[in-house]
């Protein structure tokens, strides 16, 4: 069997026409590159060498149906890729095999071996990508790390720089039907950064989290994150919205999600009382203005138009379903009597033709 | 699928019933999409061959995820590795427990006549594994050709058979020919499916903009705005820094996050309906262009009705030919709709409706609600503040007029009680 006529079973040629070498660039692989990046460490001149993050399709699909099929537990893997100047490139994730609890997911000896083993075979496969980060679930709390996860991803800076983190929503994906991802990079243990205020990337935390949250919240800073895609998944989505237009108009997302919706609200109930509380201590000590603004009743409003927010946009996906569906049976019904009054039983020949 | 060149491999036989049902996830296409991409720019020379994981259950198989394989060259053969394929295999049977994945096939890429020779060999192993292992042969071609114009894409899904060979054996480098029956491919039909979270994670990788362009080293690549996230920055090949800036200033436009979110998710509605309202159109102008009943106008003859029964044109050239299935459940369709709504259901469904509704509107309104509270805060705050600046302007101006000791502390009580109870108006706005 000559090279000629196998490659041409295989349909090598036709697949390199898909490929656009311009466009599709990220997805190359320049290992001496690679290596001379691993050598300079930029990143350990500038803690804040890292901006971005631009995650391929198959790496943010794999991540999400992860930290989906995971329900209430936080799930955990890891990501392949390589580094282009102050970005990662994510090219592809794998899970690992970890039990998380409900609130804490932390890598043990096993996974670690696995970890090797799969990445081992990778290389042997061709596949020189190596483990750029993590990524963990967050189910119904929001992105941000954990004092749990602070210190696992500091580990991991120290010992496989360069190592994001990256943390992913399943539960507020679906409610807000857009996927809730962050990612992170710690500081240094010494380190303690200017104090860059909350300006960006405002979140919504659970009341029992947030001391959690607030403990930690200087410790590190989120990178920006993009997703890319090659020419050829660009052609293959396109197919793929003629397949799942149906599911976009018959999905109800009040209803999926009611249960996580409740527990905002109580969320939320829980907080404005807190926020309530601390205003009257305020207002009779005089102390609520020394800040100049009030920040916690600030978030509660934020929460809760982030909730409404939420609802509306689910309660007005029903009503274009109602207002599409909803009347077609009640027409149809309405022209089928007349039709019955009228010709009688000639939609019953029709059906027996 | 009738193939235009006769493929010896490829049963002539249509599907039967006992045929497992394929549902494909999408994820599986990324990866196929994906792996093509890199093994292109990496230029690596192997064949594209990968496993296919899911789940059966029944004749229902899923296909969910999938992941590349080694290959070796082995007597002109191509052949999977083995012991590295079931350590690959295991491996990511460990990670997917719940629910339990399994081997339910491969894929790779082939022309669209369907599998050669060649791809048969790997095929036996992964029988080894799994007895009614499928193939997913994707072609490169068709996407050239834009082939797959009715949404269709460019892939076929093959299960394996046995049949007696009665089409000569000019395959003779297959393995196990010393068996007297061939093995052959039959076409399965299949349909997609997508998980929830995994729908959402497609959608919002399909609307946003970013392309995998890369530009040489440090300098920031050229990423288009995600359309449904920062519709006013153009971030165009600035520096990371401009880039950032751009993107605070977005942040902070006129729209708030919550509207954002509700316009992408009216936009993808609004496209869903576009595309229910075509697909209406098409069957209707199908529909419309079918000959008269032959029911209903008077003379058809008999035979006719025969004929069309039959898979080829009836007497009437310019008309398509008519499509049985395809009315018997359009009709099977229109005598469903009024069952949409029961009316027996229908005061519940309102009144449930309606509930929903008014939880929605409540939740709305209490945002609204906070909102004001936050803003009359706002104005007491700035009340007071002007007011105490007054005050003290006041005081400054007494001061400056140099009047008695006495005179000061009884005006500097006053004002103290003043803002007292400018302090208790503003609770009272709330």
């Amino acid at each position: 069997m000559n090279m000629d006529t196998s490659q041409k079973a295989w349909e090598l040629e036709n697949a390199v026409k898909l490929v656009d070498p311009q466009r599709d660039a990220l997805y190359s692989y320049d290992e001496a590159e690679q290596k001379s990046i691993a050598d300079a460490k930029p990143w350990k001149k500038d803690l804040h060498h890292f901006k971005n993050i631009r995650i391929s399709a198959v790496a943010l699909l794999k991540m999400v149906m992860h930290a989906r099929s995971g329900g209430s537990i936080e799930v955990m893997g890891l990501m392949q890729g390589k580094i282009q100047g102050d970005a990662f490139i994510v090219t592809d994730a794998f899970r690992l095999p970890v039990e998380g609890t409900e609130t804490r997911v932390n890598a043990s000896d096993s996974a670690n071996e696995y970890m090797v083993q799969y990445l081992q075979s990778c290389r042997d496969n061709g596949r020189q990508d190596n483990a750029v980060g993590w990524y963990h679930s967050h189910p119904g709390y929001g992105c941000w790390l954990s004092g749990i996860d602070v210190d696992t991803q500091i580990n991991q800076q120290n010992f496989l720089e360069p190592f994001v983190a990256v943390v992913i929503d399943p539960d507020r994906t679906i409610s807000a039907g857009k996927v809730e991802i962050g990612a992170f990079r710690t500081y240094p243990k010494d380190y303690t950064p200017p104090s860059a205020g909350e300006g960006d990337g405002y979140q919504t935390i659970p009341l029992n989290k947030i001391e959690d949250f607030g403990a930690h919240a200087s410790r590190y800073y989120s990178l920006e994150i993009s997703h890319f895609k090659s020419t050829l998944d660009t052609h293959l989505l396109e197919l793929l919205w003629n397949k799942y237009w149906v599911s976009t108009l018959s999905q109800s997302p009040l209803f999926t999600n009611r249960e996580y919706s409740s527990k905002q609200m109580l969320d939320l109930g829980g907080k404005v009382r807190q926020a309530e509380r601390s205003i009257k201590a305020g207002s009779r000590g005089g102390q609520h203005r020394i800040g100049g603004k009030d920040t916690q009743l600030d978030k509660v409003i934020r929460d809760s138009n982030k909730i409404a927010g939420e609802e509306v946009t689910g309660l007005l996906a029903n009503e274009v379903k109602g207002k599409l569906f909803n009347g077609v049976g009640a027409g149809h019904r309405r022209e089928e009597n007349r039709e019955e009054n009228r010709e009688g039983n000639s939609e019953e020949n029709s059906t027996l033709a | 699928m009738a193939s235009t060149a006769p493929n010896s491999l490829v049963s002539t036989h249509k599907s039967s019933d006992s045929s497992p049902n394929i549902h494909l996830h999408p994820l599986i296409l990324l990866t196929i999409s994906d792996y093509i991409t890199r093994h292109t720019l990496r230029r690596y020379k192997t064949p594209i061959v990968g496993a296919l994981l899911g789940q059966q259950n029944g004749r229902d198989i899923t296909l969910e995820h999938a992941f590349e394989c080694d290959l070796i060259q082995n007597n002109d053969q191509i052949q999977l590795h083995e012991t590295w394929f079931k350590d690959r295999l295991q491996q990511y049977k460990d990670v997917h427990l719940a629910p339990a994945l399994e081997l339910m096939g491969w894929f790779t890429t082939a022309a669209v006549t369907g599998p050669e020779g060649i791809h048969v060999p790997i095929h036996q192993q992964i029988l080894q594994q799994n007895e009614t292992a499928i193939l997913l042969a994707f072609h490169p071609s068709s996407v050239l050709e834009g082939a797959s114009v009715g949404g269709k894409l460019p892939l076929t899904i093959y299960e394996s058979v046995y049949e007696s060979g009665e089409a000569g054996d000019r395959n003779m480098e297959i393995d196990g020919q010393d068996s007297p029956l061939d093995i052959r491919f039959r076409e399965l039909p299949y349909n997609v499916e997508t998980g929830e979270a995994e729908m959402i994670s497609v959608d919002f990788v399909a609307r946003g903009g970013g392309n995998a362009t890369a530009v040489d080293g440090t300098v920031k690549k050229n990423e288009k705005a995600q359309a449904s996230q920062k519709p006013v920055g153009q971030v165009d090949e600035r520096g990371k820094a401009t880039a950032k800036e751009t993107k605070a200033a977005d942040d902070s436009s006129l729209l708030s996050a919550e509207d954002e979110e509700l316009i992408a998710s009216l936009t993808a509605r609004a496209n869903a309906v576009k595309m229910l309202h075509t697909r209406i159109r098409l069957l209707k102008s199908y529909l419309n262009s079918l000959p008269l009943s032959y029911l209903t106008t008077p003379a058809p003859p008999i035979s006719d009705t025969e004929s069309t029964s039959a898979p080829h044109t009836d007497t009437s050239t310019s008309t398509p030919e008519i499509n049985h299935p395809l009315l018997r459940s359009l009709l099977a369709l229109l005598s469903r709709l009024p069952l949409l709504l029961p009316p027996a259901h229908l005061s519940n469904f309102h009144q449930e409706t309606l509930a929903e509704k008014s939880d929605v509107e409540l939740v709305s309104l209490l945002g609204s609600l906070g909102r004001s509270v936050k803003d009359a805060r706002e104005m007491g705050r700035k009340f007071g503040v002007v007011e105490n600046i007054k005050s003290q302007g006041k005081k400054g101006y007494i001061n400056m007029g140099a009047l008695g000791e006495d005179m000061w502390g009884s005006e500097g009580n006053d004002v103290g009680s003043v803002t007292l109870t400018r302090g208790e108006d503003e609770w009272g706005y709330e």
